[in-house]
């Protein structure tokens, strides 16, 4: 999806939760939040610089990336662009599982759909939106720190979220200054309009 | 385990049982065993549901030790779904219990004169077969209780629900789990209509007395089991992916990849992923005072399972799997978890595969008789199945059967059999694996990500497109050997990473026999073992064009990637020459 920066929304959507109730946010990272960051650098490069994630995290908890829906083997051979879609999973289960981990023995089972190596000069370095998505362990590591900062969702994101999890009216929201009422939300005619959240646990 | 319980269900004046030594069977545990029976003792042309057909029960050649994660059963016969011979794999109690009772395989062979419906009651004073007509249609966890109730809480049973009975194509073999709760289910390839055309409603076993089986060396077989589970315990997939979110952890990640067949494998991403995902359903599960991580047997420290519960925190089935979640959720574009856990266990209760019921469900909404979508139109079929209406035999009857009476071309099957939740279009060594599988479109045929460590078949370059006929067909070869031991097939992926946790499960099986089986040795056996398999299925009238995707993998293509099924036919039939 692409965004430009200028169109951001500026009203943030305060979201106050409890520890306990937390995790149920977490659906958030798995449909994908938006986060603003420097891009046209390697994948590495976005991963390390960007996301500040150490090189130890990403080799111990980070063995399965798609780079808009193409599994990665190569961090430093992918580059991430303006509007490019990222998923970050740990090692999975089944064959299948093993076989979309990156630079995995069985790598070659998925070629068809595997990353390629892009050209390192094809976008520019500059400011971009990127679609992160935290899958499993990842999300669990992850994922509240995310949440804890400023990030972006589409509004229909928002309204598929409030609908199937439904969070009750004792997690306060405010939009702005003003309280916001989860019932009332419709992403309007635009799905892909913007939301700016940020989650604090209370 | 040096037994071998015989009963002839079509002898006259009654069943009739024998024990025999395991003679030219010595050895062999598992698949191996139930291959090995089939393949020597059935004829391949006969009718599945006929007399010379036989249902072979055999736990695997670790089960009823102490070695952790040995407690998988496998069910053989010739497979009323496919036509050809059948494994069907699954968890629960009852390859641990048979075998601590002594029993290395039960085989149901025969065909009752009338329609009486019988039990088989096992313990440690012997094998007790009695006509019980009251249990005709019970559904299992109806079933189950009333064995409790004859029979105690310590007992472990195998039965057919009335799927089962009416022989459906579909039909499973329920296995009670620790909670005697018959969730455990050898689902592929309708082993529940064999054991039903022999007329056995349901085997209760107990152990009670029996201890664990000993093994040749103790000392050996003890540190070996130590460093088993400490290999499987630092794993981050067995140690801590599917403990904390079960197999289900793979929707949102299949989804990603653009491989999660959706709309009845119309294109490869759900809208809805995340809804059924693996990490909501862990949520979900915990929210409502149930479990995400539970074992299906005694011994299990991987712990996949779960125990889901309703809105009211009541239990509703135990955590549904990847592959059901899939087939009732993305294949018929459902993303209602609580629908899919209803379903999950409306099919147990009946006896039905969940990955055939999904897949036919999916295939009947194509054919216009749901909106996909409709979770409450599905559950009603489901109904219909249990009912045994016209409409529900032919759903209970798998989805090629649902695909002609619905006059509907996109079919995901091979040789009968549903295809799970992998498109072959995305990953498309596993394609290879379904087509050429002895067992019809199945992805634990090819599931034992060990080749490497095994170094079967030599030494293949994994980043070479051409590489794919030899991975699956040594991937094949290794979960062949593996589901001859009794082990789960998810302690492959530790043992992918770590050849130590490999020569731990050498060290095992030669400690505890006194053998000195080293890899070479494991990849012979999963030779044999297919070799029998292959051989049963071109008697039976398979030959080289059963071995093919259906036709829409090679013309539609799959989006986000559009792409379409490339293998060749002729590499293809090179999976078999070695």
């Amino acid at each position: 999806m692409s965004v430009k920066i200028e169109s951001l929304p500026a009203a943030e959507l305060q979201i106050l939760v409890d520890a306990p109730r937390y995790p149920q946010f977490l659906q958030l990272v798995q449909q994908g939040i938006i986060l603003r960051r420097q891009v046209g650098c390697s994948l590495r490069s976005f991963l390390l610089d960007q996301l500040r994630l150490s090189p130890q995290f990403i080799e111990e908890n980070i063995q399965t990336i798609f780079l808009d829906g193409k599994p990665v083997d190569d961090l430093d051979r992918a580059h991430v662009k303006d509007g490019c879609t990222l998923a970050l999973s740990a090692a999975m289960p089944g064959l299948v599982g093993a076989t979309m981990r990156r630079g995995g023995f069985y790598a070659s089972l998925r070629a068809q759909i595997s990353h390629g190596p892009d050209d390192p000069n094809a976008s520019a370095t500059a400011q971009g939106c990127v679609t992160i998505k935290f899958f499993n362990n990842v999300a669990h590591l992850l994922g509240k720190a995310f949440l804890q900062d400023t990030f972006f969702i589409t509004s229909k994101n928002l309204e598929d979220f409030i609908r199937w999890s439904r969070p009750t009216d004792d997690i306060k929201a405010f939009l702005g200054e003003k309280p916001f009422d989860w019932k009332a939300f419709r992403a309007g005619n635009s799905n892909d309009e913007l939301v700016r959240v940020r989650l604090k646990i209370v | 385990m040096d037994k071998i319980l015989r009963i002839d269900m079509g002898a006259e004046g009654g069943p009739k049982m024998t024990e025999e030594p395991l003679g030219a069977y010595a050895g062999f545990g598992g698949r191996a065993m139930t291959s090995a029976v089939v393949s020597k003792e059935v004829p391949p042309l006969c009718h599945p549901l006929g007399a010379e057909n036989k249902l072979v029960i055999a736990p695997g050649l670790l089960s009823g030790t102490i070695a952790s994660m040995s407690g998988r059963l496998s069910v053989g016969c010739k497979s009323p779904l496919t036509g050809g011979i059948k494994e069907s794999n699954a968890g629960g109690q009852a390859a641990q219990v048979l075998a601590r009772l002594g029993y290395a395989a039960i085989i149901l062979e025969g065909k009752p004169h009338g329609d009486d419906l019988y039990k088989i009651f096992i313990n440690a004073e012997g094998v007790k077969i009695t006509v019980d007509n009251s249990l005709k249609m019970l559904p299992n966890y109806d079933l189950v209780d009333k064995m409790k109730q004859q029979h105690g809480e310590k007992i472990t049973c195998l039965s057919i629900g009335p799927a089962g009975e009416m022989k459906m194509g579909a039909a499973s073999i329920a296995v009670t789990d620790m909670e005697l709760r018959p969730t455990r289910h050898a689902g592929r390839g309708g082993v529940g209509a064999v054991m039903g055309a022999k007329g056995v409603k349901v085997i209760v076993l107990d152990d009670t007395g029996m201890k664990m089986r000993p093994p040749k060396d103790p000392e050996k077989f003890k540190e070996a089991n130590k460093n088993w589970v400490e290999g499987l315990k630092k794993h981050p997939v067995t140690g801590q992916g599917l403990p904390a979110y079960g197999t289900n952890v793979l929707t949102n990640v299949l989804n990603e990849a653009g491989g999660y067949p959706t709309y009845n494998f119309k294109q490869g991403r759900f809208d809805g992923a995340s809804r059924i995902s693996g990490e909501t359903q862990a949520e979900t599960e915990t929210a409502r005072g149930g479990s995400a991580t539970h074992g299906c047997h005694r011994g299990c420290i991987i712990q996949c399972s779960g125990t889901y519960n309703d809105k009211d925190g009541h239990f509703l089935t135990k955590q549904p799997e990847y592959e059901t979640v899939w087939s009732h959720g993305g294949q018929c574009g459902n993303a209602d978890l609580d629908s899919i856990a209803e379903m999950d266990f409306i099919e147990d209760n009946y006896g039905l595969d969940t990955i055939e019921m999904g897949v036919a469900l999916g295939v009947a909404m194509e054919g216009g008789l749901l909106e996909f979508g409709d979770a409450q139109g599905a559950i009603k079929m489901l109904h219909e199945v249990g009912k045994g209406t016209p409409l529900g035999r032919i759903l209970g009857n798998g989805a090629a059967f649902t695909g002609k009476a619905f006059g509907v071309e996109r079919v995901p099957v091979v040789k009968g059999q549903a295809m799970p939740a992998y498109d072959p279009r995305a990953v498309q060594g596993i394609g290879v694996t379904y087509a050429t599988s002895t067992m019809g479109a199945d992805h634990t045929a090819g599931y034992a990500v060990a080749t490497n460590i095994l170094s079967v078949g030599g030494k293949v370059d994994p980043l070479k497109p051409e590489g794919q006929v030899e991975l699956s067909r040594n991937l094949q070869i290794a979960t062949a050997a593996i589901d001859a031991t009794g082990m789960c097939l998810f302690i492959a992926f530790a043992v992918l990473d770590q050849p130590e946790t490999f020569q731990a499960l050498l060290d095992l099986l030669n400690a505890f026999y006194g053998l000195s089986l080293d890899a070479d040795g494991v990849v012979t056996l999963g030779k044999t073992i297919l070799k029998m398999e292959r051989d049963f299925n071109i008697g039976a009238g398979f030959t080289a064009e059963h071995d093919r995707l259906p036709r829409f993998f090679k013309t539609e293509k799959f989006p986000p990637h559009n792409v379409v099924f490339e293998v060749t036919d002729e590499d293809l039939d090179k999976v078999y020459n070695w």
